[in-house]
């Protein structure tokens, strides 16, 4: 009964189903707002690797350009360069990891600034041989990739 | 008075139909493409620096100008400024001593921190966080001193 009365009410002159989309419209146009607010033209191409989880941090920065070295529990990667696997660093008292170097000096990174992302349970004992490796390089500025805790 | 008379009755208007095939159209576009390129996590990029003289003792006229030291170890926290202990915090209590320190401090926005080996990235991270969050907006990573070894730096 209530479905007829409907049609006889959503039928134009001739008979034909009008549906009516006042409600649909609605909705597309919250989804529009909301994609739009986050929709963002500057954020930077940040390529995660599958196996890595990065660290979060309530501290909001935005992202510059820079040079991306990328360290997982299996591999450092150097803008899209694979170097050598994160197992293979060299353990006790020598600091600087030759690979990371020879590649740094090869790719001229003389002043440069870089970003390091890497896995969030990476030893700091690792982190420091990378970060001198790096300093040797004479790379100038550093920053951490962390995920914004929402 | 001439226009009055072609004004049409308001039952005529409520009858008319826009054409919302057009808006349809647009949305069926956008959406798809908005949903394709908007970004549900946010990344962002901690600074900091290397110091050159991290964990090196100072004396003569620059060791009014040593940066607090903030040393995280398995064992704890410890802030120090040059040979003197500051504070001995937890990690709840971290904020409130850094707060507190902040305002004896000649270099007030810097921060060393001396990270043992064995600290894993994510409580690095975690600890840089409370540092800024202090107003300590300049932070600097360094390796915790080990006994064995003489004092080291980056």
């Amino acid at each position: 009964m209530a479905i007829s009365l409907l049609k006889a009410k959503n039928a134009g002159e001739a008979g034909i189903m009008k549906p009516q989309l006042t409600s649909l419209i609605d909705v597309m146009t919250i989804l529009l707002v909301f994609l739009l607010k986050s929709f963002s033209a500057d954020h930077a191409i940040v390529n995660i690797p599958q196996d890595m989880e990065l660290a979060q941090s309530v501290i909001q920065a935005k992202i510059e350009e820079s040079y991306t070295l990328s360290i997982t529990n299996t591999a450092m990667v150097f803008e899209g360069t694979s170097v050598m696997n994160t197992t293979d660093i060299p353990q006790g008292d020598e600091k600087l990891i030759q690979p990371l170097f020879n590649l740094l000096e090869q790719k001229n990174v003389t002043g440069g600034t870089l970003i390091i992302q890497a896995d969030k349970s990476i030893a700091f004992a690792q982190l420091k041989k990378i970060l001198y490796t790096c300093s040797k390089a004479e790379l100038k500025k550093y920053s951490l990739l962390v995920e914004v805790k929402s | 008075m001439s226009l009055l008379k072609t004004n049409k009755p308001s039952s005529l208007v409520e009858g008319i139909d826009l054409d919302v095939t057009p808006i349809m159209n647009m949305f069926v576009i956008l959406i798809p493409f908005l949903v394709s390129m908007a970004v549900f996590t946010h990344y962002s990029a901690l600074q900091f620096t290397l110091p050159s003289n991290a964990g090196v003792e100072q004396s003569g006229p620059t060791k009014n100008e040593l940066r607090a030291t903030l040393t995280v170890k398995n064992s704890g926290l410890t802030i120090t400024l040059g040979d003197s202990l500051l504070a001995q915090p937890t990690h709840e209590m971290l904020p409130e001593s850094l707060m507190s320190i902040k305002k004896d401090l000649k270099r007030k926005n810097d921060m060393v921190l001396a990270i043992a080996d064995d600290i894993a990235f994510e409580k690095v991270v975690s600890i840089m966080d409370i540092c800024k969050q202090s107003g300590f907006s300049s932070v600097a990573l360094s390796e915790a001193y080990v006994e064995q070894k003489s004092k080291g730096t980056l």
